[in-house]
């Protein structure tokens, strides 16, 4: 009988599927065994379907077993390619010690300054304050495209409706600036104060570190209850918990504290006191006045665009409902990380975020430079590699990880580099900013900087390795397995592109100079130039008299005659007065007019300007001189007609060429406001760089506009600040609860107010320095790569003849040549980004040629230094010697 | 450390002294454990096992019922009786103390 035989396809599938020819033998051999058994047990068609079913078993598992081995390989493959060529590389590097420490310090150095500044920005713009769960809190704003507002308070009956009549928050709350006198303990203070809708504190998240938050079930409808920050609950109350439970007079009205933030908490940013706010029924349905700032914490699931769209619906209603006040109002809705952002803030942050751009930019430059320097030299390598058959590709990733492990190296050293420049940020951020930047305390190097670092090493190492790479790749044989390649036109064409690249380092640095330059001239200047009066010798500081107390004009009026009479009584005064606004205190205050004989349709075109109160003797104390007519004097009062002095501008703007003398206009804002006229014409005085305000102002005297909040000021012989005591005791007389706040010099303020640009000009400054130390760099490789190239020509040309000055035409002209184009280039720039930076910033940069000259005179010093160095070699150069260099 | 059809394979072989072949070693598996071992994964492991120097194997002489092919005998080495030996310390050492909860189980 005849073994009957398993099936032959089967058995040949297996057999291919399995190489290996002893494992096939051995697992047919086994298959054959058993099928012989089955058959004889069970039938043949049972034992082919058997034989069948374990042969695809075995084949599919010795299959996938294949494909998995293979992708093992494979990787295995790679990452013995990359070990390779980073071992490779890493020798390579390590040969040349000098050039490898060039190119990783100069991409640590702009890599470092990107990474902390990024780092900067990243705290003070995307995370502003730490509040839990920040992502779930929303400004809402009331806009009115009629009037050009799109961010402006809600009216309480307004923000009511908003409340009442949406679903999407947990809770929707509201708070008022509430500036407030603290007296009763001590010196009486100032302090910013925050009236709060009940909940307010607990929709930001607070935990308060002693007693309770503010809250409707807490607080009885119109109980004066208080939180107080941490900051004064320390400063003022030595910590003491005993003060819960406590009355403070705050303008003169007692209120108890129930509880002390914690530590760091102090939104809206700077405020030391929450009271709780409540409408009574004729506030609560007052659509007038819009003062409230609103936020709201967004219900779970629900996006801010949701929102939006629920209280536009809200808001068409009431205008519906209550067109007389809502007519044209919208809602803005937006996340409260955006709405806090200070708006000044970002220009500062965008100009040094593309500073330290342009700085990684100018060191990338230097390192692609050096790059392919580098690969020139190399091309007998690299051509040996292509003759022995690496290909195009091998090559371009051999020279792509050396970049890698350069770009990596910089980024590694660039981290100590970012977080030390962060710490001198930091450290030396003026205190005055810190109080105005939100989310300073936050500013680390966090995980996020690195990440983004890495991320520009990265692109660097691959943008700038891959131009020289490609280059190098492509050696041209024969120039190169000639030993005189160098003379060869493609390394000129390589020495043109570097210088090239060099000359584009020049020109980017010039231009981070003169930015740097423009701006701490335009502080300087800030602080120096001529402001229309005479800051030298005067004394500033703030009084705000609380409504509760002095709810009567004339009771006002006493209070401040009282204390500018007492002030004009102390020896070293010269003499003191009264106004609104002061220059440069970073407020302001406008009114739009409506003149005499010059009618206005559309009331959002009505002329808008400066609006000052002031005692008599105001233009006297701040010398500012009066052109014509008369300053105010005791004759003016609240019984006689009403006068106003304009400035110059003023008179120029609506009276042109025409005598402004008895001339008269109004504030149209005021209900049957009265004709005030013009009884004088003063100079014109620079309020205030920051806020942009042209010079047309309008100065009413105090007995006819008597107001709450003046500041003093006073011409004193000596030391400005040393009459401070003596005024202080003065107000105490007057009023003992009444604080006197912002007390400083006017040289004081002129420096706070621009200390932020002086700060901001100081890190541009660094960086800029930097920008030139790379430059310098830039052009010493250059020339010191091009001598080392020469030096053979060189060699020949000193043998027939040449004396020095000609080898030194031959090094420092292309020095010179690169300089001159560079700083001819660089120019241009930096007239385009002066004037980007005078129209967007601040407006305190003006172009002025000295910067430019004078900044582009010390690039070339540096450029042609860099550049002499390496040509010096050049002369040392014994002939002999050159020619025999190959 | 070994795996646990690596060790149940070389427990087979020891068991079937010069019998071992790789069919042999699934039947005794089956037998032994109530367990039907993938052939495919029985030869892995015995590739794995000779590869890792615990098995050694030769080839015997061709056999008409296996359509003239011939039969690979297995047997355990020196270093597999150890790896074995160092796995049961092993596992008893983590077994031990735990009766209360397993039960005796050895």
């Amino acid at each position: 009988m005849r073994a009957p035989s398993p099936p032959r396809l089967a058995e040949a599938l297996l057999a291919r599927v399995v190489r290996h020819r002893d494992r096939s033998e051995e697992i047919l051999g086994d298959l054959a065994e058993e099928h012989r058994e089955i058959v004889r047990a069970r039938g043949r068609l049972v034992a082919h379907l058997w034989y069948w079913y374990e042969a695809l078993g075995i084949g599919s598992h010795y299959l996938f077993r294949r494909h998995r081995r293979k992708r093992e390989r494979r990787r295995d493959g790679t990452m013995r390619s990359l070990l390779r060529d980073s071992k490779h590389a890493l020798r390579g590097l390590l040969r040349e010690p000098s050039y490898t420490a060039i190119v990783v310090v100069t991409l640590a150095l702009g890599i470092g300054a990107n990474a902390a500044v990024f780092s900067m920005v990243d705290a003070l713009v995307l995370r502003p304050f730490p509040i839990p769960d920040i992502a779930r809190l929303v400004m809402v704003w009331q806009t009115d495209p009629s009037r050009d507002w799109d961010r402006s308070n809600a009216s309480p009956a307004d923000f009511l409706s908003w409340k009442e009549q949406t679903t999407g928050f947990d809770d929707l709350v509201a708070m008022e600036w509430w500036d407030v006198n603290l007296s009763g303990v001590g010196e009486p203070e100032r302090l910013q104060g925050s009236l709060v809708t009940p909940g307010f504190l607990d929709v930001l998240g607070v935990e308060p570190l002693l007693g309770r938050t503010l809250g409707a079930d807490r607080d009885q409808f119109g109980a004066k209850t208080a939180v107080i920050s941490y900051q004064l609950f320390s400063r003022r109350f030595g910590s003491d918990s005993s003060i819960l439970g406590t009355a403070i007079l705050l303008n003169g009205e007692r209120y108890d504290v129930v509880g002390v933030a914690e530590e760091g908490f102090d939104y809206p940013y700077g405020t030391d006191v929450w009271a709780p706010l409540w409408f009574d029924a004729e506030t609560a349905a007052n659509r007038e006045s819009q003062y409230l700032t609103v936020i709201g914490r967004m219900r779970e699931g629900t996006s801010v665009e949701d929102l939006q769209s629920e209280l536009e619906l809200v808001s068409e209603r009431l205008a519906r409902e209550y067109p007389s006040t809502n007519e044209g109002r919208g809602v803005k809705t937006m996340a409260l990380a955006r709405a806090v952002i200070d708006l000044g803030a970002p220009a500062f942050l965008a100009m040094w975020q593309a500073t330290t751009a342009f700085v990684l930019l100018i060191a990338c430059v230097n390192v692609a430079n050096l790059l392919m320097a580098r690969g020139g030299e190399r091309q007998r390598e690299l051509c040996l590699q292509q003759a022995l058959g690496a290909g195009r590709y091998r090559i371009v990733r051999q020279l792509l990880t050396e970049n890698l492990w350069l770009a990596a190296l910089g980024a590694l050293l660039a981290v100590p580099l970012a977080w030390l420049g962060i710490e001198i940020l930091r450290t030396s951020m003026p205190a005055n900013i810190q109080r105005f930047v939100v989310g300073w305390k936050e500013i680390d190097l966090d995980w996020r900087a690195l990440g983004f670092t890495a991320a520009v090493a990265l692109v660097t190492a691959f943008v700038f390795g891959l131009l020289p790479a490609w280059r190098a790749s492509r050696p041209d044989l024969t120039a190169s397995l000639k030993e005189g390649g160098r003379a060869s036109s493609r390394g000129r064409e390589r020495q043109r592109g570097r210088s090239l690249l060099v000359v584009t380092e020049v020109a980017l640095t010039l231009m981070l100079l003169v930015a740097s330059g423009l701006s701490i001239r335009g502080a300087i200047r800030l602080t120096q130039s001529d402001q229309g009066y005479d800051p030298d010798g005067l004394m500033t500081m703030e009084v705000a008299l609380p409504e509760t107390k002095y709810d009567e004009e004339e009771a006002r009026l006493q209070f401040y005659r009282a204390l500018v009479e007492g002030a004009r009584q102390l020896p070293e005064v010269v003499s003191a007065d009264c106004v609104n606004i002061l220059p440069s205190s970073g407020s302001n205050t406008s009114r739009d007019i409506e003149i005499e004989g010059q009618p206005v349709e559309n009331p959002s075109e009505r002329p808008h300007v400066q609006y000052r109160v002031i005692t008599d003797s105001f233009f006297e104390t701040m010398r500012i001189p009066i052109f014509s007519g008369r300053t105010f004097d005791g004759g003016d009062r609240t019984d006689t007609r009403r006068v106003t002095i304009v400035s110059q501008g003023f008179a120029e703007r609506f009276w042109t060429g025409d005598d402004p003398l008895g001339r008269r206009f109004r504030i149209s804002s005021e209900e049957d406001a009265e004709w005030l006229t013009v009884v004088g014409v003063s100079g014109d005085v620079l309020h205030d760089w920051f806020l942009g305000i042209p010079g047309a102002t309008f100065y009413v005297p105090m007995e006819q506009a008597p107001r709450l909040g003046m500041h003093l000021a006073l011409r004193v012989r000596g030391d400005p600040e040393a009459v401070t005591p003596a005024v202080r005791a003065i107000v105490r007389e007057i009023d003992p609860d009444q604080p006197l706040f912002t007390v400083m010099s006017m040289r004081r303020m002129l420096a706070e107010r621009t200390i932020g640009l002086r700060y901001a000009a100081s890190v541009m400054a660094i960086l800029g320095l930097i920008a030139l130390v790379l430059a310098a760099v830039g052009i010493y490789g250059v020339i010191a790569y091009s001598v080392s190239r020469r030096s053979h020509e060189i060699g020949v040309r000193v043998a027939l003849g040449a004396d020095r000055r000609d080898v030194l035409k031959l090094t420092v002209g292309q020095a010179v040549r690169i300089t001159g184009l560079g700083i001819a280039a660089g120019l241009l720039l930096a007239y385009g980004a002066g004037r980007l930076m005078a129209s967007h910033l601040f407006g305190v940069v003006q172009l002025d040629a000295t910067t430019f000259v004078a900044l582009a005179g010390v690039l070339a010093t540096a450029s042609l230094l860099a550049g002499y160095v390496p040509a010096r070699r050049a002369l040392e150069l014994d002939p002999v010697v050159a020619l025999r260099t190959e | 450390m070994i795996g646990a059809l690596e060790q149940m394979a070389l427990l087979a072989v020891l068991r079937l002294r010069e019998e071992a072949s790789a069919v042999a070693i699934r039947k005794e598996l089956h037998e032994r454990t109530g367990k039907n071992v993938g052939r495919g994964a029985l030869y892995t492991v015995l590739e794995r096992l000779e590869g890792k120097g615990y098995l050694f194997s030769w080839l015997g002489e061709p056999m008409p019922e296996r359509g003239g092919r011939a039969r690979r005998h297995y047997s355990v080495t020196v270093s597999g009786v150890k790896a074995l030996r160092e796995s049961k310390k092993a596992i008893q050492s983590l077994w031990s103390g735990l009766e209360s909860v397993l039960g005796k189980s050895w």
